[in-house]
């Protein structure tokens, strides 16, 4: 899938990663592409940015930890990421019922 | 030169230092220790870039709003103290600054303001009106207390305190910022030195009124005379470095 197409639901994508389990960006990225079947073509680098926007937005929060000597920021969804995350899904999915509806 | 050098590089040239840009890094060397490599993390640029992009929001708006929070507190202090201040006998040049600045820093800091609500991605304009804002809020408050007592002073404290703020939207260079002009703040149409020529007379208007009330026109309308000169030539002056006209 092209990076124009995703970059409109990446953050819906990143806070439904991140609301399994508190990640590092490495980790949030390899999630992505297992349960997508690296359908999803993105430059990694670029959901950092897309991280620290979420952050700063109170949608996620951040701390280091440190594993194997090296330090790693990890990233968990607050309380107000899992109503946004919620809403975001909910948007989702009648959009995607429409667009089926539409495409079958 | 490493990948991780690059990206610092980049990371610089767009505006993030300090802490911030070294949280990148230390983020991009774990994912890259990770097992994530150069080619699939990204350009270095593009990164540094989509970087200032997301961030520019909040830089801008975090800038805007510490000055003008700053400023607002400052100008409730210098209120009080120019009450106490006479124009018989204070000293001429402390006076002149301490009417002067405190209209730029009102206005300066109601610009930056303005211009975060509307197009939070023009941070380098924001930045700098902020800065504008925090120098005239401090030359305001110096030369009250000059002319007062010292203790109005103490204000400038939570002006510099808001300096780092404006400085890191100053400094970002985000992809989609303009410097833009008086249309980018109003969305109006008007030709920006047309605006300034109206606000000048608005402004002559309303002092000479206040003037004819108190009983003493023609101190009103020297005194609405210099207002307008003074709003023409702030416009001159600070127009072009804070985007007010090209």
């Amino acid at each position: 899938m092209q990076g124009e197409v995703l970059k409109g639901h990446l953050d819906l994508l990143l806070l439904a990663t991140v609301a399994e389990e508190p990640a590092h960006g490495y980790l949030v990225v390899e999630r992505l592409k297992e349960r997508t079947g690296g359908e999803l073509d993105l430059a990694e680098g670029t959901i950092y940015p897309a991280l620290y926007r979420l952050e700063r937005q109170g949608l996620l929060e951040s701390s280091w930890s440190t594993a194997g000597g090296r330090r790693r920021r990890v990233y968990r969804l607050t309380r107000r990421g899992r109503d946004e995350l919620a809403t975001r899904r909910s948007d989702w999915q009648r959009f995607s019922r429409a667009m089926r509806a539409v495409l079958a | 030169m490493s990948y991780p050098e690059r990206l610092g590089r980049e990371l610089a040239a767009v505006g993030i230092h300090g802490r911030l840009r070294g949280r990148i890094l230390a983020e991009a060397a774990d994912h890259l220790a990770s097992g994530g490599t150069e080619e699939r993390f990204g350009d270095p640029r593009a990164i540094a870039e989509r970087f200032a992009a997301e961030l520019a929001p909040s830089v801008s708006r975090r800038g805007a709003w510490s000055a003008f929070a700053a400023l607002a507190v400052a100008g409730g202090v210098y209120a009080v103290a120019f009450l106490s201040v006479s124009p018989r006998t204070a000293a001429p040049a402390p006076f002149a600054v301490a009417v002067v600045a405190p209209q730029v820093a009102f206005v300066a800091g109601c610009l930056a303001v303005l211009r975060a609500l509307r197009r939070p991605a023009d941070t380098a304009v924001i930045g700098r009106r902020a800065l504008l804002g925090i120098g005239a809020g401090i030359a305001a408050l110096g030369s009250v207390a000059s002319l007062a007592s010292p203790l109005y002073a103490v204000p400038v404290v939570l002006l510099l305190a808001a300096v780092p703020r404006t400085v890191a939207a100053a400094r970002l260079r985000a992809p989609a910022a303009v410097v833009g002009d008086l249309r980018d703040d109003l969305g109006l149409r008007i030709e920006p030195w047309r605006a300034a020529r109206w606000l000048a007379l608005a402004l002559f208007v309303v002092v000479a009124a206040a003037g004819a009330v108190q009983g003493d026109p023609f101190d009103g309308l020297l005194r609405a005379a210099l207002e307008s000169l003074a709003c023409l030539a702030g416009f001159w002056a600070f127009g072009r470095p804070i985007g007010l006209r090209r």
